[in-house]
């Protein structure tokens, strides 16, 4: 240590402190106290064996032991005093340094760092602090959660020259504490922020490492003090509910959220909802008319709350109104499926509230008010008019649960409802909210599972829940990832997961590549065009734009709150758009069968939105929400787009703009992660004509969408949605001939399997394609065609015995007459 | 010269601090015992039917053979739940009673400590060694 960084420690109150813990530091300390301990347990074993039972079985040792019994209890004696005294001084430095200055932020006037920064800085050889932070416990182990282990980490210093300079007294408004220490020395060594930019390490991320480590610290000391109130209070007491009543009734549609509660569940970091907690807590503790409506984004989110007071309420951290109550989770839809009558039902409610209210302790939870209000509507009942009295009056307390999209549709307009509810409306928990209770989260998990993980791991999960799993709220659904994260990476035998390891597993999940781009996937990119032409012959300029549209946005550079990718395919019938789209299906998500396919001209009349996303009224689901819903990962393709309805164009104009819409239920449906194709024969004359008047250039994507928007086919701000038009155009005789020979070498290689060979020759492709192509249909009648001449007539020489296995087919000129060529002529 | 320092502070925090914080350990400790055996709700609701259970008494007030039987039950019903909170009522005042006799005795021994250790060192070597 330099003399300069000596006397900056030296001026510090800590000094002493710190000079006893580099003598005994908390590890020596722990290793004293476990030793002594074992061996005072261990030495009074034999003491206590023969001071009681010695006069009785063990006599003829008696002579023995009496010698030996003051070494041992010489000897227990002194180890009891280690035992005492290291206990003392764990208590002491743990007490009077740790606890007052780290966890209860009591640093005094006089004090220049915290004691973790005074740690460091101990440590620092040849007065370089940087240095001290790379040898310290605190430093190695925010390095190694920054996915830097220790090779690397000594490697550094093995190479390092420079000595950072000592952190002025004026760097914070106070005491200097770890993270203000690792920003400057990350800002004051070059070398420092080289070796992390190595890691792909930001400042951000560096900083989020330390933050994760010191609230790792504070927790620990917390949780170490069983002693303290709030952990004396998480111990649920005896008896509770011996004063109050009995609910037989209600606990028969309902159960009791405190033994529900999940405790891994991130969602339990109240601070995400301290707003809406204390705003329930105070409408709950009113003396009548103590009912709160949560409204959020889904009812998950909005339960989260409710699950949040009966954490509170456990803890004993509530007001004391709400203290002893039992939070009481009704279930609305067991309690309808059991009635089909209404004088059953009104009576088994009435029951059920009457015993709320008898019991005296009881929080009625009701998951879904709104399906329970329509529940008695179709009994030919009203829930409000029966309950009436309950709710105006101060029996017990009643929390309803609701989504945005019911409220505003359905309950915010019902007055009476309104009179008795006051509404509590539920914010949405952003990613960047999530990450503390996650740290929290996954404390445990590395705990259970023998797993580590980097902090950079935890900002790619919830980054990939909240892009790819958007229906769920977002606390939930970092948890569900992380849960299945779990198993994964014990089968991969991975003990350390960094952020590749969440990326490939996300991919894997979804079939979606993430995370830096694979050789393999490099060249499938790189060769798009090519893949693609292998089953699309011609529209060379079409397939062009869209393999660009795809790179970009694999690239990273596509806008993650939209659909991959879509596209508006214009052209006529049998051009191969369908085709492009199905060989897209294949590139991108390696099967045909992830293309996923709606006929638009059935979506024409009135009902043609509720087909597609669901109706409230009859519970139905609807097409597109399912279809979505199963498939998340995909390509849409979207046929004869121009003639559906208004309706129908508009939710799409949502969901090529946001990538996601609500279902009949108000619940997010994510679209974000499949690639449109509307297909349209609009404008299918305009390109037909410039096509035979051999005007090709004007088949531009301005010109036709310009006369689509003038013939008021689809509007602007739609078109303008699309990532790009494409246009296709009608096919060339050449293509055509492409088109007919795949088709017969498929149709060969049918053959061959059946032992027969057909020669496709070029007076036979011609044939299909003049004979079988038309204008109208384009290739698509040129299977038919082969089907009703060619297979035909193949199949009636098979049926006839004409043919036999080994024979060789040939069709000639001029009426495709069949010719087999065998050993002996038939 | 520092460690003269540390030890100094030690014995100021073992006096002092420490003995303050043992002393809000303690209390609070106290209405743990008391929250959990849930002490003040047992005792308020002493007379209170089992889980509040219990009949109603018919309309008409003259028929006292009825008017007695939901009496008869009524009364079963609070003294099951008198014998029932009695017992834990007990088993928590005891735990109570135990928790405040110790805390003279566990003060004793932490002013003591520090005597106590040396005097575990000097009788340990002497009977090892002597």
């Amino acid at each position: 240590m330099s003399n300069k960084l000596q006397a900056y420690l030296k001026s510090s109150r800590l000094y002493p402190i710190l000079v006893l813990d580099s003598l005994i530091g908390e590890k020596k300390r722990n290793w004293l106290i476990n030793i002594s301990g074992t061996l005072v347990l261990f030495l009074l074993l034999p003491i206590l064996t023969f001071e009681i039972f010695g006069n009785l079985f063990l006599a003829p040792f008696f002579a023995v032991w009496a010698s030996l019994a003051p070494r041992f209890w010489g000897a227990t004696f002194i180890c009891l005093a280690f035992y005492f005294s290291s206990k003392l001084l764990d208590f002491y430095f743990n007490d009077s340094y740790y606890f007052e200055n780290v966890a209860l932020n009591r640093y005094t006037n006089d004090d220049i760092f915290s004691i973790t920064v005074g740690r460091i800085l101990f440590l620092a050889e040849k007065g370089d602090a940087l240095r001290g932070f790379f040898l310290s416990a605190v430093g190695k182990e925010i390095l190694l959660r920054l996915g830097i282990e220790e090779e690397a980490q000594k490697e550094f210093l093995i190479n390092r020259q420079l000595v950072s300079e000592i952190p002025p007294r004026t760097l914070t408004d106070g005491v200097l504490k770890l993270r203000s220490l690792v920003l400057f020395l990350y800002k004051k060594n070059p070398d420092f922020a080289q070796f992390l930019k190595k890691f792909g390490i930001i400042e951000k991320e560096l900083l989020g490492a330390t933050d994760w480590v010191v609230y790792r610290i504070e927790f620990g000391e917390f949780s170490k003090r069983w002693w303290s109130k709030s952990n004396l209070n998480k111990i649920p007491g005896l008896a509770k509910d011996w004063g109050f009543g009995a609910t037989f009734t209600l606990d028969k549609y309902s159960w009791d959220m405190a033994q529900g509660l999940r405790y891994s569940s991130i969602g339990h970091d109240y601070s995400l909802h301290s707003l809406e907690i204390t705003q329930l807590e105070n409408i709950l503790a009113k003396d009548k008319e103590a009912n709160a409506i949560l409204v959020g984004n889904s009812r998950d989110e909005s339960l989260d709350v409710a699950w949040h007071l009966v954490r509170k309420i456990q803890n004993r951290n509530i007001l004391p109104v709400l203290e002893h109550k039992r939070v009481v989770l009704f279930n609305a839809s067991v309690f309808l499926s059991n009635f089909k009558d209404r004088s059953n039902a009104e009576r088994e409610l009435l029951k059920i509230f009457s015993e709320a209210q008898k019991a005296g302790n009881i929080i009625l939870v009701i998951d879904d008010i709104y399906n329970l209000m329509i529940g008695f509507q179709t009994l030919g009942s009203s829930f409000l008019s029966l309950v009436e009295e309950y709710l105006q009056s101060n029996a017990f307390q009643i929390v309803a649960v609701t989504t945005n999209d019911i409220f505003h549709r359905f309950l915010a307009v019902n007055i009476e409802l309104m009179n008795f509810f006051d509404r509590i409306f539920v914010k949405e928990i952003n990613s960047e909210m999530l990450i503390h209770g996650l740290e929290e989260t996954v404390w445990q998990i590395e705990a259970k599972y023998k797993l580590f993980f980097t902090y950079q791991s935890l900002l790619e999960i919830i980054w990939g829940a909240d892009n790819y799993f958007a229906e769920s709220s977002s606390s939930d659904k970092v948890v569900d990832l992380i849960a299945e994260i779990i198993p994964w990476a014990q089968k991969l035998e991975l003990k350390i997961i960094k952020k590749n390891d969440v990326q490939k597993f996300i991919s894997s999940k979804t079939n979606t590549p993430l995370g830096e781009i694979g050789v393999e996937e490099r060249t499938k990119l790189q060769n798009l065009e090519i893949e693609i032409h292998k089953r699309v012959v011609g529209q060379i300029e079409a397939i062009k734009s869209i393999s660009g549209a795809l790179r970009r946005s694999r690239a990273g550079i596509r806008n993650l709150n939209r659909p991959i990718g879509s596209f508006l395919f214009l052209g006529p019938t049998g051009v191969g758009k369908t085709e492009t789209a199905k060989a897209l299906a294949e590139v991108i998500f390696g099967r045909e069968s992830s293309l996923l396919r709606l006929d638009m001209s059935e979506f024409q009349n009135e009902e043609a939105l509720t087909k597609l996303i669901g109706s409230f009224e009859t519970g139905k689901t609807g097409i597109l929400v399912d279809m979505l819903r199963e498939n998340p990962y995909g390509v849409l393709l979207l046929d004869e787009f121009e003639k559906t309805n208004r309706e129908v164009l508009n939710l799409f104009l949502q969901i090529l703009d946001e990538g996601v819409f609500s279902d009949m239920r108000g619940k997010k449906v994510n679209a974000r992660n499949i690639i449109f194709i509307a297909t349209s024969n609009a404008g299918a004359e305009l390109i037909w004509k410039n096509f035979k008047q051999k005007d090709e250039e004007k088949n531009t994507a301005n010109n036709l969408i310009n006369y689509i928007v003038t013939k008021g086919i689809f509007r602007p701000e739609l078109l303008n949605r699309f990532d790009a038009t494409i246009v296709f155009e009608p096919l060339s005789s050449e293509a055509l001939e492409e088109i007919s020979r795949l088709m017969l070498v498929k149709l060969s290689k049918r053959l061959t399997k059946q032992g027969l060979e057909l020669l496709v020759n070029d007076y036979l492709v011609k044939t299909v394609a003049t004979l079988g192509a038309n204008e109208v249909f384009g290739a698509r009648p040129m299977q038919r065609f082969i089907q009703d001449n060619i297979e035909q007539k193949i199949a009636e020489s098979v049926i006839g015995g004409n043919l036999t296995q080994g024979d060789k087919i040939e069709f000639k000129e001029p009426d495709l007459n069949l010719m087999i060529n065998n050993e002996q002529e038939k | 010269m520092n460690i003269l320092s540390v030890i100094g502070h030690y014995f100021f925090w073992h006096y002092s601090i420490a003995l303050f914080r043992f002393t809000l350990i303690y209390r609070d400790i106290l209405f743990f015992i008391k929250d959990y055996f849930s002490l003040s709700i047992l005792l308020k609701s002493f007379f209170e039917p089992w889980r509040r259970m219990g009949e109603a008494y018919p309309e008409d007030k003259f028929k006292l053979k009825e008017v007695l039987a939901v009496f008869v039950v009524n009364s079963l019903m609070r003294l099951v739940g008198m014998i029932m909170r009695s017992i834990i009522i007990i088993i928590g005042v005891v735990s109570l009673i135990l928790i405040v006799f110790l805390y003279p005795i566990l003060i004793l021994l932490w002013l003591g400590l520090p005597l106590i250790i040396l005097l575990l060192l000097g009788f340990g070597f002497k009977l090892l060694f002597f």
